[in-house]
């Protein structure tokens, strides 16, 4: 969070203008994602690796990603850190972007990131030139042993995937905005743009949103949405926000109404 | 021809090279695998494969 003092957000060697990230999961269709990716005007998505399913042609999600837009492959289907690192290495190799999302889920019923195995997969990675952005619960120490593997930003979960719960998690990402030097990421469980407005203006440098935005009625109009909201919530934590008070303060002064000392009536 | 492709067990008939299986089974965007190995579209048709070879076919999709 620290490195910006203006509205750019850097994370390894590029710049962002625009600090709301999407996910490109669930989308009922590929002409849905490229009208919120335009919509949005994000400037970097996740995608995920998979096996191809051969009794069935699908689209190449590819297509609908704008040029410009940088990827994120995300290592979802990890249930290791071994397996975090086999896929980056498969997207590498595959000749993709190396900016990688490490996502090692061990479990498909709260799908929490396996913070352990992230910050050895991190460690690796990092080594091999990849830059590293890490999903996890929020955790001082375990931020602290990201920053020291050399990660690129921290990406702290909001609530459960999927879950729509905002920010459940609002006082340890609080933390570590506080403690934490590189960008902080807020990932998961965002489901409503008010809710990314709040961790902007906790002083979070960036919002991903995935769910909300796929399962909405209209995903690109809640894009937009989305994008307004980080952006509002960025000027505000930039503008300085008043504190919070017990009692009412008037917005104009005490003295000088117009009906003390009225003129006595003529009789 | 005896493959392992995405884990399932195949017999394809009239397949010499890798370039061969991607068009076989049409997937002319995948990231293929030999034996663990990524193998770049350029190598492709020059990809002998031998019986009991393992292919994976993987792709890029939405993800969060």
């Amino acid at each position: 969070m620290k490195n910006n003092d203006n509205n750019l957000l850097r994370i390894a060697d590029r710049e962002f203008t625009n600090r709301f990230f999407l996910g490109t999961g669930k989308f009922r269709s590929k002409k849905d994602l490229a009208a919120a990716i335009e919509a949005s005007g994000t400037q970097i998505v996740t995608v995920a690796l998979r096996r191809i399913d051969l009794d069935q042609h699908e689209d190449n999600i590819l297509e609908y990603i704008p040029k410009g837009v940088t990827l994120m492959v995300n290592t979802s289907g990890a249930r290791s850190a071994d397996e975090a690192i086999r896929l980056a290495r498969l997207a590498k190799a595959a000749g993709y972007n190396p900016w990688i999302k490490i996502e090692v889920i061990n479990d498909s019923k709260y799908l929490l990131p396996d913070n352990a195995e992230t910050i050895k997969a991190t460690e690796v990675l990092v080594q091999e030139g990849f830059v590293v952005l890490p999903y996890v619960s929020p955790d001082l120490y375990v931020a602290r042993a990201l920053v020291k593997a050399g990660a690129a930003a921290v990406m702290p979960l909001g609530s459960l995937i999927g879950s729509n719960q905002g920010l459940k998690t609002r006082e340890f990402i609080k933390i570590l905005i506080d403690e934490i030097e590189l960008p902080i990421v807020v990932d998961a469980g965002i489901g409503a743009p008010s809710q990314a407005a709040e961790a902007m203006e906790l002083g979070a440098d960036a919002v991903l949103v995935n769910t909300a935005v796929a399962a909405a009625q209209n995903p690109s109009l809640l894009a937009k949405a989305f994008a307004q909201a980080v952006a509002a919530g960025r000027n505000a934590f930039l503008s300085g926000l008043p504190s919070v008070r017990p009692l009412a303060s008037a917005s104009s002064p005490l003295t000088g109404f117009l009906f003390d000392n009225p003129v006595p009536k003529e009789r | 021809m005896h493959l392992i492709i995405n884990g399932r067990s195949q017999e394809l008939a009239a397949v010499r090279t890798l370039q061969d299986v991607i068009e076989t089974c049409k997937v002319a965007n995948a990231i293929a695998l030999l034996n663990d190995q990524v193998i770049p579209v350029s190598q492709w048709a020059n990809t002998f494969l031998k019986d009991g070879d393992a292919l994976e076919l993987v792709a890029i999709v939405g993800g969060g």
